[in-house]
């Protein structure tokens, strides 16, 4: 028999009056939610829960700011919070890493030598190994790039999903994600250059 | 879209299925998040005034880059209302009535 659903408002209340119980709880509801944004748009380097623990203190500490938003799902707003938490972290890395040739493996290669060929090619068929290739590449673009690319085309939201989230007008969604398509073709030709040296 | 955008997008959309779908918090975490937010200091006065203070300068910022805008766009190249004004402060001062 699965739990009755949580009551959220009532564990708001009790969360505002200090409830440990209540707390604990609301971190339980929307820990599945908190993480799996955390994992679209983390650091590689950054560890997931670290960066989930982070939403949620902050969650906590400006509780009084959802207060006054009537209208706005909590879920909206936490997701808020966690894709500017994780956009913060993105930004405090002190430089992207650098990807060469030869550090890439079988699958990767060939996920890259699929994006940059012109000629008509069938996709590599390997699922984990076009995961692994788009986040190398998306690893390269400027913390912004990423996120908007990450929204658009990973998670296939709509640019007035990725405006709610980002707080960025529609125009600045899809200038920013032709612009990053644009950065991310460069890196990918850049390193298929590397191939034939 | 050129080639290269369609075939990002059918990495993208390959890439995307294979991303963990564990989701139940860990045991303990709820508990660990809890202590350390009671464990966080209230915010201080200090640092409120602070906050309001770069949202006011902000503020005075943009009204006066718009201020100086509209001024840039206004200011005329000949002086048109000079040559009535004189007119009618000579006529005041200096001619009989």
């Amino acid at each position: 028999m699965s739990p009755p659903p949580l009551d959220v408002p009532a564990c708001l209340a009790k969360v505002r009056l200090g409830d440990d119980v209540a707390a604990r709880q609301l971190v339980e509801h929307l820990y599945p939610l908190v993480i799996k944004i955390v994992r679209s748009h983390r650091p590689r380097r950054a560890a997931e829960e670290d960066l989930a623990q982070e939403v949620f203190v902050k969650l906590f500490t400006r509780l009084d700011q959802y207060e006054g938003r009537d209208g706005v799902p909590l879920d909206h707003w936490i997701s808020r919070v966690a894709v500017t938490t994780c956009l913060d972290a993105l930004r405090a890395e002190k430089r992207r890493p650098e990807w060469r040739w030869a550090d890439l493996g079988e699958g990767e290669r060939a996920w890259v030598e699929y994006f940059t060929g012109t000629e008509p090619a069938a996709a590599p068929a390997d699922a984990q190994s076009a995961r692994e290739a788009v986040e190398l590449l998306l690893s390269q673009l400027a913390p912004d790039d990423r996120l908007v690319l990450t929204l658009l085309d990973l998670e296939e939201r709509s640019v007035a999903e990725i405006s709610t989230l980002t707080g960025w007008g529609h125009s600045a969604v899809k200038v920013r994600a032709f612009r990053a398509r644009l950065k991310l073709r460069k890196h990918a030709l850049q390193l298929r250059k590397e191939s034939k040296l | 879209m050129n080639e290269f955008d369609r075939r990002w997008k059918l990495a993208a959309a390959a890439a995307a299925p294979a991303s963990p779908q564990d989701s139940a918090a860990p045991f303990g975490f709820a508990t660990r998040v809890v202590a350390t937010w009671k464990s966080q200091p209230a915010p201080s006065l200090n640092a409120l005034w602070q906050r309001l203070a770069w949202r006011a300068l902000g503020s005075v910022a943009a009204a006066l880059a718009m201020i100086l805008a509209v001024g840039a766009t206004f200011t005329p190249q000949d002086d048109p209302l000079t040559p009535p004004i004189e007119d009618t402060v000579s006529e005041l001062l200096w001619l009989p009535q």
